[in-house]
């Protein structure tokens, strides 16, 4: 509430207001005699209104005049809402953007800094190139702005002409401009410079040696660093990270430099100092024990305690630097345990987390986690049931010792026991178990009498992993399970159905067990595996056992084959091969660190498609030239024939736009304006050239595509 | 860096489509997402769909979504997902609510359109912080009430909607207004309703309530229950006169100090729309987060310790899940000038190694004078969090409130069976709880016993009162205040529930159909009706999801609802176990497959007991402010520096039973 006096202030200017007052309905006409009225509070709400119609999707683009006459005032809040309304319809109405041009230009020698940055900032984004014609001066003025204000403005726009048309920025060289903006003596300039660097540097990677830059500029960042906002401060430990010292001396400054910042409240901040200061660690190789890397925990920690869409990014990272530095973290086990409110996705990522975080001489915390995972099967939802079982036979594994398997063998029997809901998680991690234990025979009769209780399994289980295992398991220890022929013959009819693995193990498990089984069993799966598989290598395999089979004493070498134990599996956590781990930890906080897939950062160099600039889509392009086809066919009568001429050729081009549009091809952004006829067609016809060398390249590159196959 | 940003609502309508960096067609972005959503349930919080990545925050009842070019492969997702967590905490305080709806959204377009613009550009985020911002966004918020008369209407309207609801989903009956009427009871929870809106209403609400009370004075019968309303209402009146911080912050006045260039621009007319290009500086300042020329008439700074316990105990295993301490410091800063404070705490200076390494700082302390012991910092106006911090405990550490006897015991015989439980405090003898209600989880008693609820069941407890909350299957225990110990200061409660006597069940069947009277009226709720009612069973999958959750967010809720019944909309929650009558239906239905092994998962999962408790004046990890000094080297002024403590509980301050 605004204090007393204001609000009878307010109260009597209300009631003694003579400008009539614009109705909600928001009428056209009404808008336009309220935009043009003498009363400078009805305009303004006439314009808040008009914009009001603009948010909810009216079309209001034909106050466009009446509106920017309003343009000219010293409202702030007035300007900007103008601003709004150009900037929604400059790109349907490019040839009445030009009237705004002048007032744009006007702006930006504003002596207001507001209203010089509003002006600077409005016009870049514009997508309409009779606009950006005009850019040049104010941008260069702005980016020589005496208010730092205003030049921490102008560097940004630099990158968003460059997005809108690389030839114009390239051609202006405020490029130039800008990477002398580095050497700005205020902090916040010097890092929305790097920001807008770095976005230019990822659109083209020609035109600025980025790299070049930031090496030479480093104790420039390192300076600002301290004396500018959060968001500043992550662009600026962005651009570090990509630094290399030159020598351990280098990088050791640098890390005591940024390590206050791990106590920042804001985990972007956090997690960007993480990555400064483990891409430096490589250099210094610190040991265990120094006290950065206790720093580097805690900070770990802390960007634990955020909300969960925050925290999945921060379990995903953490888990590429625990790949990197496995100790990191093994104090903090608990902080990774499960909260039975988290979201599912922290869920999983947790679990992840604490299998590989876990140490695995420590007995008591092993214990201590596998407790943990016991109640988290008792959960609900039946992904993170299965993941915790899958965990489970990870931890025991890692673990290795036979009795804690036992344990782990245990707790799985039990839950298959009293659910029978994830039973194909069980198997796998069964055998799994029974892979890394493979002489304990006491686990062995244990699992088997359980798993020999399942009526027709091919049934029961889903999916292709666990068939696969199921069935191992049947020709591993076929003398632990009864009825071993009817299990076999279920699996066999359902031959054709099951995935390429259960197969391969159908098969396997047959031709190894084939002196025990009846030899039609063998002649059918033979023949289903050669026959009716489509996985090459299945049939393969089938017909090389056949052959095995059918040559003389060819029972032996089967059995040699057959019978080689499998090697007893140590870990069956997933890790990253060294090369890619290295690529992840320098993408750290970027889309790679969730997929965990890096960006081949030398092999593709993506370069944009032509921007946007002259701004239309091949839609609009199509309704504007047939709006100027019209319009010319009246004036293109008085002409003659030449015109005509001109005038077919328009409409082939038309027609090939149409052709191109209904192909649903990528739309190639292409140039057009409207107000002159004569470089229309021009344009046009260039348009049609271009776009026909656009379908021909595409088809070439299918036609390349097909040769492949 | 982000190329677009949308709001979309909860069935993904978008509300607000902002195009950051000029993307064409961009509107299509957002089809691509909801595409892909309406195929996909999962929520992951980033998504790649095409050409674009996704990332989604889920706040309130909206999802924050922002777009990125999967070709800005270097952009940082942390700052991007963390932006958007930031700009909804930026429109809650623009809006002035604390939760943000659809409604409230579209009819802020064009402020939000803007504090959009402000606070990024081009996807290079500048400023978030809402102290800044507001100089720069001046349109007005767009609140829904205006008129005295109209908003009483509304109010009216929407209290009787929240009522049918209430009255046909949430059912608790308390031990001592069980007898109650059900209109009476509504009329009780009017009040509480109101109390806990209170804050968003202006002044007028005062005279609101004065006509409401005679309204409801006229309608009462009950003597005992005038007297609570009373109470209610007085309470009320007197939280609305006490003075509150958003009046202070609006008092406030700027000192415009304005440059010469600006002063001929300056137009009386409009000086509440003109910005003074002045406030421009400040982002380019050193200090961000703090503008030059505040003023205030009396300069005071509060600083808030506040702890929350984190504390999860097997009690059947008798074993600690978790002992932590999540503790902030949060300041509220009316002070003119540039002020520079330090603050030292008792923990600073042990050196505690623990608390040094999980301290983590608002950007306005300068992190190297925390080596010197000391916290030093240059505030930012109005609300803050001056640092956050997490301790652990040592295992045997008690909670402060603990739990220390809990015991299912049926007696078949007597077709009863009780529950007993006892607690006890662990903190300083003079402190003494606020706030405290035990939330005894009996959804698991529903599942493995009959129980008739045609018997009312009863309660009996040393201390506060027991109610029993129907709809979602839990006892209530609200205790209020209850004084420190060391252990010694132990309360009980007792419940006891009817067990389904069948052969008495048959006999009296069999009396009424040879006596010619008529059965025998029965007086007060018909517990067992509203149970079925309420118990119905739904599809499975809504179920488990959303149990938990509900859960626990039922649970915030009752606190603030000064002892009414849990309010929320719960026609999800609960619902999950069926009475034996209608269990017996299911399993003749086709659907019973399903009903079987969620009925197993159920006795299997575990039960939470839940405590929410509150300790004034009491930080629980010992943690001090041993002096705060507050220098203004130009203004020198007389400052009021005020410390408060405050221990509550998290949200995991659970017993698993």
């Amino acid at each position: 509430m605004p204090p007393l006096d204001k609000k009878i202030k307010k109260f009597l200017k209300d009631s003694v207001r003579i400008a009539p007052k614009i109705s909600s309905k928001g009428e056209l006409t009404e808008l336009r005699t309220g935009l043009v009225s003498p009363y400078p509070q009805t305009r303004k709400d006439a314009i808040k209104k008009t914009i009001q119609q603009m948010t909810v999707g009216k079309d209001v683009s034909s106050l466009f005049p009446d509106v920017l006459k309003n343009i000219a005032t010293n409202d702030v809040e007035q300007k900007k809402l103008v601003y709004l309304y150009v900037m929604n319809y400059a790109e349907t109405h490019p040839e009445l953007c030009i009237l705004a041009v002048n007032t744009f230009v006007t702006d930006s020698e504003d002596p207001n800094p507001l209203i010089r940055c509003m002006a600077v900032r409005t016009m870049s984004m514009i997508r309409v190139d009779k606009i950006l014609d005009y850019l040049e001066t104010p941008l260069r003025r702005t980016l020589q702005d005496d208010n730092p204000y205003v030049r921490k403005t102008a560097v940004i726009c630099v990158a968003k002409v460059f997005q809108l048309d690389k030839q114009l920025c390239l051609n202006l060289g405020v490029l130039t401009d800008l990477v002398s903006a580095l050497e700005d003596p205020n902090p916040v300039v010097v890092a929305n410079t790097i920001a807008s660097l770095t976005e230019i540097y990822a659109m083209d990677s020609t035109v600025i040696n980025l790299n070049d830059l930031i090496q030479s500029h480093v104790s420039k960042f390192l300076l600002a660093l301290n004396e500018c906002t959060e968001w500043a401060r992550i662009t600026i430990l962005t651009v570090l990270s990509k630094y290399s010292a030159k020598d351990s001396i280098e990088a050791q400054d640098i890390i005591d430099r940024v390590t206050a910042h791990l106590q920042h409240v804001n985990p972007a901040v956090v997690l960007a100092t993480v990555k400064v200061i483990i891409i430096n660690l490589d250099l210094t190789k610190p040991q265990i024990n120094d006290p950065v890397m206790k720093k580097l925990s805690s900070a770990m920690i802390s960007i634990m305690s955020t909300p969960p869409e925050i925290q999945f990014i921060a379990l995903k990272n953490i888990r590429i630097i625990l790949e990197k530095y496995p100790e990191l973290l093994t104090k903090e086990t608990r902080i990774f345990f499960v909260k039975f409110n988290d979201p599912l996705y922290v869920k999983l990522e947790k679990i992840e987390i604490l299998v590989r975080l876990v140490d695995a001489s420590n007995i008591k915390q092993c214990t201590i986690l596998l407790n943990e995972l016991k109640e988290y099967t008792r959960e609900f939802e039946p992904e993170f049931v299965s993941k915790a079982i899958q965990a489970l036979s990870q931890l025991a594994i890692k673990y290795s010792k036979e009795s804690f398997c036992n344990k782990v063998l245990d707790i799985l029997l039990e839950l298959l026991e009293r659910q029978d809901t994830f039973k194909d998680d069980c198997c796998i991690a069964i055998s799994n178990l029974l892979r890394h234990c493979p002489t304990s025979t006491q686990m062995v009769t244990q699992a088997c009498g359980l798993l020999n209780t399942w009526v027709e399994p091919e049934l029961i289980l889903n999916r292709d992993e666990a068939k696969c295992n199921y069935v191992w398991l049947l020709g591993q220890y076929p003398d632990k399970f009864s009825s071993l022929e009817e299990r076999i013959l279920g699996f066999v009819e359902n031959f054709r159905q099951e995935d390429p693995l259960t197969q391969t193990a159908v098969l396997a498990t047959i031709v190894r067990l084939h002196t025990r089984l009846p030899g039609t069993i063998l002649q059918t799966i033979l023949e289903l595996a050669t026959k009716e598989t489509i996985v090459i290598d299945i049939r393969d395999m089938a017909m090389m056992y056949w052959r095995c089979l059918s040559i003389p004493g060819g029972d032996e070498l089967v059995q040699q084959l057959c019978n080689t134990a499998p090697p007893a599996i140590d870990n069956i956590l997933d890790t990253f091969p060294p090369e890619i781990l290295k690529k992840l930890i320098q993408e750290l906080a970027t889309i790679s660190s969730i997929t965990f897939r890096p960006q081949a950062t030398n092999a593709k160099k993506y370069v944009r498609p032509e921007t946007v600039v002259k701004g239309k889509k091949l839609d609009e392009l199509k309704n504007i030239a047939k709006n100027e086809i019209v319009k010319n066919d009246e004036v293109l009568l008085d002409f003659g024939d030449d015109a005509t001429e001109e005038n077919n050729k328009n409409t082939t081009t038309l027609d090939d736009l149409d052709d191109l549009f209904n192909f649903g091809t990528v739309l190639p952004k292409e140039s057009n304006s409207g107000t002159n006829l004569e470089s229309d067609f021009n344009k046009l016809g260039i348009n049609g050239g271009r776009q026909d060398t656009n379908t021909t390249s595409t088809s070439t590159t299918t036609q390349d595509l097909m040769d492949l196959f | 860096m982000l190329s677009c940003i949308f709001i979309l609502d909860e069935n993904l309508e978008p509300l607000i489509s902002k195009n950051i960096r000029a993307i064409p067609n961009f509107k299509s972005i957002v089809e691509l997402f909801r595409k892909h959503r309406s195929t996909n349930t999962t929520e992951l919080p980033i998504v790649s769909i095409n050409d674009w990545n996704f990332i989604q925050i889920k706040r309130d009842s909206l999802i924050f979504l922002g777009a990125i070019n999967i070709n800005d492969y270097m952009s940082d997702l942390m700052s991007m997902s963390i932006y958007l967590d930031k700009f909804y905490y930026l429109l809650k305080m623009h809006l002035k609510t604390d939760t943000l709806n659809r409604n409230i959204i579209l009819d802020n377009i064009l402020l939000i359109m803007e504090l959009i613009d402000e606070s990024i550009d081009f996807g290079i985020i500048q400023m978030t912080d809402p102290n800044i911002i507001k100089d720069y966004v001046r349109v007005k918020v767009n609140l829904p009430d205006e008129d005295i008369s109209l908003s009483i209407n509304k109010n009216q309207s929407s209290l009787d909607r929240d009522n049918e609801r209430q009255t046909s989903n949430n059912y608790s009956i308390s031990t001592d207004s069980a007898h109650y009427s059900n209109d009476l009871f509504n009329e009780h929870y009017k009040y509480s309703k109101y109390l806990s809106n209170e804050d968003d209403e202006s002044e007028d609400s005062e005279k609101e309530t004065e006509e409401r009370k005679k309204k409801k004075k006229e309608n009462l019968q009950h003597k005992k229950y005038i007297k609570k309303q009373q109470k209610l209402a007085k309470s009320m009146l007197q939280t609305i006169t006490n003075p509150d911080v958003s009046k202070i912050l609006e008092l406030r006045k700027h000192v415009n100090i304005l440059n010469k260039e600006d002063m001929k621009l300056v137009d009386a007319e409009n000086d509440e729309n003109y910005i003074n290009s002045y406030i421009a500086k400040t982002t380019i300042m050193p200090i961000s987060w703090r503008t030059k020329g505040i003023y205030y008439a009396k300069n005071e700074f509060f600083l808030d310790v506040l702890e929350k316990q984190e504390y999860i105990m097997d009690f059947k295993n008798d074993l600690i899940r978790k002992n932590l301490i999540q503790g902030k410091i949060i300041c509220r800063c009316f002070l003119s000038g540039m002020p520079k404070l330090k603050i030292a705490l008792n923990k600073l200076l042990q050196k505690d190694q623990q608390f040094l390494s999980q301290l983590r700082f608002h950007q306005c302390v300068s992190l190297e004078t925390i080596q010197n012991k000391e916290i030093e910092f240059i505030p930012p106006d109005g609300e803050f969090i001056l640092c956050e911090y997490e301790l652990k405990r040592h295992v045997k550490d008690p909670p402060n409130i603990k739990l220390i006897s809990f015991e299912i015991k049926p007696k078949l015989k007597k077709f009863k069976i009780q529950i007993n439980l006892s607690i006890t405090t662990f903190f300083k003898v003079q402190n003494s709880t606020s706030i405290l209600n035990l939330k005894i989880p009996l959804e698991k008693l529903f599942n493995d016993y009959k129980i008739d609820l045609k018997k009312s069941p009863r309660f009996k407890s040393n201390i506060g009162q027991v109610k029993f909350n129907l709809s979602d299957d839990f006892l209530l225990w609200e205790i209020g205040s209850m004084k420190g110990g060391h252990g010694e200061n132990i309360k009980a409660m007792t419940a006891e529930f009817f067990l389904f006597n069948e052969e008495e069940y048959l006999q009296l069947q069999e009396e009424l159909k040879t006596s010619m009277n008529p059965p025998p009226l029965r007086v007060g709720p018909k517990l067992e009706e509203l149970y079925e009612q309420l118990h119905e069973p739904k599809t499975l999958k809504e179920e488990g999801e959303q149990d938990i959750n509900t859960g626990i967010s039922n649970h915030k809720l009752d606190t603030n609802d000064n002892g009414s019944i849990p309010s929320t909309g719960t026609t999800n929650a609960g619902a999950n176990i069926a009475t034996p009558a209608s269990t017996s239906v299911v399993k003749n239905d086709t659907s019973s497959n399903k009903e079987i092994p969620l009925k197993k998962a159920l006795s299997n999962k575990p039960q939470y007991l839940t405590v929410d408790f509150e300790i004034p004046y009491y930080a629980c990890s010992g943690l001090k402010v041993e002096y705060l000094k507050i220098e203004e080297e130009q203004l020198l002024y007389q400052s009021f520096p005020w410390v408060r403590y405050k221990t509550t509980n998290d949200k995991d301050y659970v017993f698993v039973v």
